[in-house]
């Protein structure tokens, strides 16, 4: 096969101002904490559409009457390149982000299967690793009401076998997590729906993704990507508190964590660093897609990070919490419709990384002088004394409170929250 | 007091178009099915205040100087003599709505139950209930950074013995539920907030309440009011699925239910049945407050209820659910600034309880000819063969539904949602 012409133009590995991989930030490697990985789906197959018109982009790969297999390895080609110019060592996938779908399934199985061999040569002659890969079950027609909360169970059926496929491949890819994210899990309208009942399918079909991962060895975690709505009306996995709940319901909380992107943080009317903090006060923090929501549009914009102050704070929440393990930063960002140039992939990824380095270096520093951690914890200190032990430890009841107060004639004055001062003191950091 | 009948101008009860007490609806007198319930606060408390301009309504019982339990027995009065009129069988109280807040905790506490006594007296007299009774653990400045959720342990215990209180005098007055509105249990900023403690103290706290009730053999259910923000940035009871996370943590689902509000849905991002349903199928649902905000407007307008196809479709979920039990329809509603004529609280309850009725009847017919619960029904059919059947009773795993597809070649072909037909199906009942 004859090569294509380089599709980017910069040929030399990016230089950045403020990611170096092995300086040690907080005694672990700055690329460890970070764990930077690219999207194919953004970055290599969206064509650059949207509800008003259509590609913009013009990849070669997505040239009309092309052999799809060839084009995938074309694609493939163009990743590992942009990996290899960023420096990045991950990558994420959707099975049909890599392979073309088949006229059955077991066709678009053997598809997938056939470019998974690829990759894997390619990841190990660039050293690259897989953070997550996960299965589409939402572009196809057969899955517009749903996969798992199909209201047909062969649909639910051909779901199941589509993902035993994509988490088989991503254990032999070493892949260090698998990802669920249901966008199609969800209702239109309520008129035709069951709640209940979708809500039950969808445990099921977690709990057979858990099953199966422990059948095969999969050490990774399972992670579920929570999304308000958009395309549906209401999605299941609402937001990060909604998905404990849900966990919970079905006794899957120690098995499945949490994949947070901001911009469906936004749409669930959070913050980002609130969505970060509250998964790992409830124990399921698992990974993070980076990347940026317009406040002023209503709807997922994906836009690569640029905001300084809100991704120190998300860091800061990810490093207080004790950083990463199998999770890590994944750009689930693209590049606007506009923006038609190659190289406009490598400066969008390659600036939102240096940024993503910068904001590293300022949670480091809040979290090495821990300002902010020690008036949290001033702030609850009357709780470490005998009367707030006594009622965390279940000792105290409604009646020996209200003796208590009365006896001791209690009354508690309210201190100031301080919050200017805070905020004032973030960006002294930054 | 002779001046209350003349306080409102006019000595009849109200005559409706629509509400027929006594009249059977799916084998159930209509009042029993609405359970309708007057609230103290929006239409006797408020003051007609705004964070722009002071008092409008200039209630007799809020003139400057008065004694102040004088004017809780007015405001009794009239409270009473609303009810009368618009035949309200139930009403909702705060503990601080009823009665003055003294110098000290033992001081309120007696002015609640010496108020408690009055409002005994007239509930006997008239034959109306309370539906529910709370605290209000929001109002004064000791609480600004919540009441469970303070950094203060003796603001804790401080809330638990004013809890205990209203408990008390809710299940003396016969109270059908006692609720807790988290007005303040949450954060203004992540920055000074630990939201681990804060919900393990909140969770504490319900857990106290729900043992108080056991020990006193209060019946009703507790309820747990849910709300995304205001006065919070964040509140931790945020939603229907948010409230089912936090108390499956604590083990709380079989004592503790939700309440919930339309505007507070809307600020949710939810439409109003979506978190009726969701209760539902999560076998929380409890009670409903009654109102309507703006979809234009980002708080809480609470305004008296108008939209005809949406309350049906709210009632049509209370319905289809099996409708009330301790639960009712409070109107947690008030009058516009503007609205200053006694007059005025007649009107919009009677117009909202006319609505409401208007609207259970067309619910009725929803669930009596069953075209929408008959075609929800269909949609899932499939479910009710062998395959989903296997599914959800566990008996498939992915490896298995993999070799099924395969070898029945399955490719599930999408059914129309027929959303438009439905839709236009609702307003044929209306």
């Amino acid at each position: 096969m004859k090569r294509p012409a380089p599709f980017f133009e910069t040929r030399e590995p990016v230089k950045y101002r403020w990611y170096k991989p092995d300086r040690k930030v907080l005694g672990k490697r700055m690329e460890d904490q970070l764990r930077f990985a690219v999207c194919y789906w953004h970055s290599f197959v969206w064509p650059g559409l949207d509800p008003f018109g259509g590609d913009t982009f013009r990849r070669p790969w997505h040239e009309a009457g092309g052999d799809p297999m060839k084009q995938a390895a074309h694609k493939a080609d163009v990743a590992f390149e942009l990996f290899r110019l960023l420096g990045v060592p991950f990558f994420t996938f959707h099975d049909r982000d890599i392979a073309p779908e088949g006229a059955t399934l077991a066709e678009s199985n053997a598809n997938v299967r056939r470019v998974g061999e690829v990759l894997a040569k390619k990841m190990a002659k660039g050293g690259v690793k897989l953070l997550w890969g996960t299965a589409n079950l939402f572009t196809n027609r057969r899955y517009m009401a749903g996969a798992a909360t199909n209201p047909d169970p062969e649909v639910f059926a051909y779901a199941a076998a589509q993902v035993k496929n994509v988490l088989e491949l991503t254990h032999e890819l070493k892949g260090a997590n698998y990802v669920l994210w249901g966008g199609r899990e969800g209702y239109e309208t309520l008129l035709n729906t069951d709640v209940k009942r979708e809500l039950d399918q969808l445990g099921r079909f977690l709990s057979l993704v858990v099953e199966h991962k422990h059948k095969i060895g999969f050490k990774g975690m399972i992670l579920i990507e929570p999304k308000p709505a958009e395309p549906t009306k209401h999605q299941y996995d609402y937001d990060v508190a909604t998905v404990y709940g849900f966990l919970k319901r079905y006794g899957l909380e120690k098995e499945v964590r949490v994949n947070i992107e901001q911009n469906h943080a936004l749409l669930a009317g959070h913050t980002f660093e609130h969505e970060i903090a509250m998964a790992k006060a409830l124990g399921i923090f698992g990974s993070i897609d980076m990347n940026r929501g317009d406040e002023q549009s209503g709807w997922d914009t994906d836009q690569f990070p640029n905001n300084l102050p809100q991704m120190a704070l998300a860091l800061y929440h990810i490093l207080k919490g004790g950083g990463f393990t199998s999770g890590g930063l994944n750009f689930d960002a693209k590049v606007r419709r506009q923006s038609i140039d190659a190289d406009d992939l490598v400066i969008a990824h390659s600036e939102a990384m240096d940024l993503c380095a910068r904001a590293l270096l300022v949670a480091e520093k809040m979290v090495g002088d821990d300002q902010l951690g020690k008036h949290v914890d001033a702030r609850y200190a009357g709780w470490k004394g005998k009367l707030g032990r006594d009622i965390l430890a279940g000792k105290m009841s409604l009646d020996k409170l209200a003796k208590l107060v009365d006896k001791e004639a209690l009354d508690p004055q309210p201190r100031s929250g301080k919050q200017e001062h805070l905020e004032a003191l973030v960006n002294r950091y930054i | 007091m002779k001046m209350t009948a003349s306080w409102f101008g006019r000595a009849d009860p109200v005559d409706y178009r629509w509400y027929r007490p006594e009249r059977k609806v799916l084998g159930k007198p209509m009042a029993e099915h609405l359970r309708f319930a007057v609230c103290y606060w929006n239409t006797l408390v408020w003051t007609g205040a705004d964070p722009f301009g002071g008092e409008t309504f200039l209630r007799p019982w809020h003139a400057a100087g008065g004694d102040p339990m004088k004017q809780a027995r007015l405001k009794a009065d009239v409270a009473f003599d609303l009810l009368r009129l618009v035949r309200a069988p139930f009403f909702t109280f705060h503990d601080l709505d009823i009665a003055p807040e003294g110098a000290t905790l033992r001081e309120t506490i007696l002015n609640v139950r010496r108020m408690g006594e009055v409002i005994a007296r007239k509930m006997s007299d008239s034959g109306v209930k309370a539906l529910w009774g709370m605290a209000n653990l929001t109002a004064n400045r000791r609480y600004m950074a919540g009441a469970a959720t303070n950094p203060d342990p003796e603001v804790f215990a401080y809330a638990a013995a004013q809890v205990k209180n209203a408990l008390e005098l809710t299940h003396e007055l016969g109270g059908a539920s006692y609720a807790l509105w988290g007005g303040r249990e949450g954060y203004e900023t992540l920055l000074n907030t630990d939201v681990r403690r804060e919900l393990d103290q909140l969770g504490r706290f319900v857990s106290l309440v729900v043992e108080h009730k056991h020990r006193i053999g209060f019946r009703g259910p507790i309820l747990i009011e849910t709300k995304p923000a205001e006065p919070n940035k964040h509140h931790y009871d945020a939603d229907v699925a948010t409230v089912y996370g936090f108390l499956e943590r604590h083990g709380l689902t079989a004592d503790v239910k939700v309440n919930i509000e339309q505007n507070h849905a809307l600020l949710a991002g939810h439409a109003f049945e979506h978190e009726i349903a969701l209760a539902q199928a999560l076998g929380i649902f409890g009670s409903i407050d009654m109102n309507r905000g703006d979809e234009l407007l980002g708080w809480d307008t609470v305004l008296f209820p108008n939209n005809l196809p949406q309350v049906t479709l709210a009632l049509y979920h209370v319905l289809r659910g099996g409708g009330f039990t301790a639960g009712g329809i409070n109107f947690d509603a008030k009058v516009r600034r503007q609205s200053i004529d006694p007059e005025d609280l007649v009107t919009a309850h009677a117009g909202a309880i006319d609505l409401c009725a208007r609207a259970l009847l067309a619910a009725a017919k929803m669930v009596e000819d069953e075209s929408l619960g008959h075609h929800v029904d269909r949609r899932y059919a499939g479910w009710n063969g062998k395959l989903g059947r296997d599914i959800l009773a566990g008996r498939a795993s992915l490896a298995s539904l993999a070799r099924h597809v395969e070898k029945e070649g399955l490719e599930p072909q999408p059914r129309s949602g027929k959303q438009e037909y439905l839709e236009a199906l609702v307003n044929r009942y209306l």
